[in-house]
């Protein structure tokens, strides 16, 4: 056990670590706003194009994408407890649990990976190539092209997001992290659940919202 | 423990919202949808990310972040609904042209 390094403009480590969450916290919400910029997009392409969006909706795989949210949600959980382990002292068996998440991350993906087989199999692809004769128009163009940039950049997110655990994963392991120090971990997670929060509003607009 | 509770409650709202979706309601399948993903990300919020534990400061950056967010699709879609554009019409004739007499 050993406390991390305490940086010379800060006067103890607590206020080290209310440092390190705030810039977190402002991070994670710069990249909330990076997804509203789409969120808005949507929302007004949407409003032009209300029964097309809706019918384009309906034809995502609705099973896939709550599988996909179950994933993610229990995913957040193993995150939240591997925080927990460590500040019990068990560091060991948070990087085991982090080791879960990771792999939950990997599931994640590879479901994606096959709507995106699905989707590709039928002619659904972003921007100018769509070619799916199924849904014509403007209004399934547009949401087809948004589905593909808003679960495309989340997924960069998501594997990010791996990384990240990855590299806590490993400082745990190597018993880096204790009671008193594990910044580290606790950014990580925050990141990770917000990926998270991400994808709780994409599910809803991208395969709940279906005619 | 605590986050056993909140996974189960988050599962238990991600299933509802599924359920939801196959009836339909008009503008509640929007509305009900919404408000269930707000409730989830306020559970993950305060609970897996421990914003009910840590100092106001980062609930700040939070509700800030929530309020632009609010303005920014409030006032697009408002925009959008109402605005009123008029088809472009034939461009009248030199004979149609009313001159100043």
């Amino acid at each position: 056990m050993h406390e991390g390094p305490l940086h010379p403009q800060f006067e103890n480590l607590d206020r080290q670590k209310d440092a390190a969450r705030l810039g977190m916290w402002a991070f994670l919400g710069s990249e909330a706003l990076l997804f509203t910029g789409l969120f808005a997009l949507y929302a007004a392409y949407r409003t032009l194009y209300p029964d097309a969006f809706a019918a384009a909706a309906s034809h995502n795989d609705v099973k896939l994408g709550t599988i996909n949210t179950f994933i993610l949600l229990t995913s957040s959980f193993t995150v939240a407890l591997s925080v927990h382990e460590v500040r019990l002292g068990r560091a060991r068996r948070a990087a085991l649990l982090l080791l879960v998440s990771i792999l939950l991350g990997f599931v994640f993906l590879g479901v994606k990976l096959t709507e995106y087989a699905e989707h590709f199999r039928e002619g659904i692809f972003p921007g100018p190539s769509y070619r799916y004769e199924g849904l014509t128009g403007y209004g399934p163009r547009l949401f087809f092209t948004l589905y593909f940039l808003m679960t495309g950049i989340h997924a960069l997110h998501v594997t990010a997001g791996m990384g990240m655990l990855a590299w806590v994963m490993f400082g745990a392991w190597q018993h880096r992290y204790s009671p008193l120090y594990h910044t580290p971990l606790e950014l990580g997670a925050l990141y990770w659940h917000l990926v998270d929060v991400i994808w709780i509003f994409l599910w809803p607009c991208l395969y709940l919202m279906h005619a | 423990m605590r986050y056993f509770v909140v996974w189960l409650a988050l599962m238990g709202l991600a299933l509802l919202s599924f359920l939801f979706s196959g009836s339909h309601h008009g503008i509640f399948d929007i509305v009900f949808a919404l408000v269930i993903a707000v409730a989830k990300t306020a559970l993950v919020a305060l609970f897996f990310m421990e914003l009910i534990e840590h100092r106001f400061i980062n609930s700040m950056v939070v509700l800030v972040s929530a309020g632009l967010i609010a303005l920014l699709l409030s006032l697009m879609v408002a925009d959008i609904r109402t605005r009123r554009t008029f088809p472009r019409g034939p461009v009248p004739t030199e004979a149609e042209i009313p001159t100043a007499k």
